[in-house]
């Protein structure tokens, strides 16, 4: 008998696993007539069948994915057009993100070796060459001095002050002349990504 | 942590960021009183035209820095006020604050002014710091203004990025450093980046602007 059973069960089972995907109208009228409780309406659409929740992520993966690969295609046809007719202004598709004005700023470390150093300024274009606001910061490695700060493209000039004394172009990078104080500077450009 | 005490924080880190900006765009207190005065002149003028004082009042810094006599520091700052003018005019209709920056500092170094209109009109739409930048650093280098500024306006109309003008200027200070003539070095690097650019337009806008 309770073999008999089992294999009724099992071919019920196979039964339903040929089903790929059972009317979800037709289990909502089942499971209604089992319950005996009336249909409703909400009961006939044809939710998912898995959690709500992964198919939520699941559309809002492919939204994102579909977002990323318009943008890029955008972003690309832009560039072709730009790169068709040089000299033509393309309408950008995204002109914030492309065109803005306020560049983006870069971290640039700066750096010094001056063993007698007691103190070390950075002043330049980009914080108004004032003495006080950019300071280094001394090594682990006696001498040594640096400080990052962000810059905006284009370029600056800039130097060092030691011991609030001594004005010092970096020894490592470009000069600039100065024509109004007769002190050069050095020179650096910074490309912002 | 409360919404409020989120406010309370921002608005702090604000009135941070206003004070670090003031600090940053006031005149040395090591200036004697004829210099404050006579820089402030410069400044309410160059309000009056709406031009960046912050750019006047760090030039009279770095005379004071680099201990300038007060006569000095003040002819610079009228110098770069009329730089500043200038250049905003040429970058109209509507430059940046570093636009003009760079604009003023391409003049400094001997770029003819026409040259910052041709480059608004080569980019219209786009931040023209770095290319005033990499145009002033090559003629500070010593190439001619006039074959630098055609350069970079022609390889800004073909279509050049920032990294590529970039490059260019890195490559030819290299150059320059290693001994190369300025011109030769800015020719041979110039062809190496157009050669990354799309075949040029029947008509260059730069070079023959008459031409149908």
């Amino acid at each position: 008998m309770m073999d008999a059973h089992d294999e009724l069960i099992e071919r019920v089972a196979a039964l339903l696993r040929r089903r790929q995907s059972p009317n979800p109208r037709l289990v909502a009228r089942v499971l209604d007539a089992v319950d005996g409780r009336p249909r409703r309406w909400w009961r006939s659409v044809a939710w998912p069948s898995a959690p709500f929740t992964y198919a939520a992520s699941t559309l809002a993966a492919a939204g994102l994915l579909i977002g990323f690969l318009s943008h890029e295609a955008s972003d690309a046809a832009a560039d072709r057009a730009a790169m068709a007719a040089p000299g033509a202004q393309a309408l950008p598709v995204l002109p914030v993100a492309r065109d803005a004005r306020a560049a983006a700023l870069v971290p640039v470390q700066f750096t010094l070796r001056d063993v007698r150093a007691s103190q070390v300024a950075l002043v330049g274009d980009f914080n108004g060459w004032s003495q006080t606001a950019t300071l280094l910061e001394p090594g682990n490695e006696p001498g040594t001095w640096s400080v990052t700060v962000p810059l905006a493209s284009g370029r600056h000039v800039y130097a060092f002050v030691v011991d609030g004394q001594q004005w010092m172009a970096d020894p490592r990078a470009p000069k600039a002349r100065d024509l109004d104080f007769g002190r050069e500077n050095s020179v650096l450009i910074v490309q912002a990504p | 942590m409360t919404l409020r005490r989120l406010f309370l924080i921002s608005l702090a880190s604000g009135a941070a960021a206003s004070v670090a900006h003031a600090q940053a765009a006031r005149l040395d207190a090591s200036a004697d009183l004829g210099l404050r005065r006579a820089v402030e002149r410069e400044v309410v003028a160059a309000r009056a035209i709406g031009l960046p004082e912050r750019l006047l009042i760090a030039k009279a810094n770095e005379g004071i820095a680099k201990r300038a006599t007060p006569k000095r520091i003040t002819d610079a700052v009228a110098a770069l006020g009329k730089r500043l003018q200038v250049a905003r005019d040429q970058l109209a209709p509507n430059p940046s604050e570093d636009e003009i920056a760079a604009g003023a500092d391409a003049l400094y170094v001997g770029v003819p002014a026409p040259i910052l209109k041709k480059m608004r009109a080569a980019w219209p739409d786009r931040s023209l710091a770095l290319p005033l930048g990499v145009l002033t650093e090559l003629v500070a280098k010593g190439l001619p203004a006039n074959r630098a500024a055609q350069v970079v306006t022609d390889l800004m109309a073909r279509g050049a990025t920032n990294v590529q003008l970039y490059a260019l200027a890195q490559s030819v200070q290299g150059d320059v450093a290693a001994g190369w003539a300025p011109e030769a070095a800015l020719d041979l690097r110039a062809r190496g980046v157009m050669s990354l650019l799309p075949p040029a337009p029947a008509a260059s806008a730069f070079t023959n602007p008459r031409r149908p």
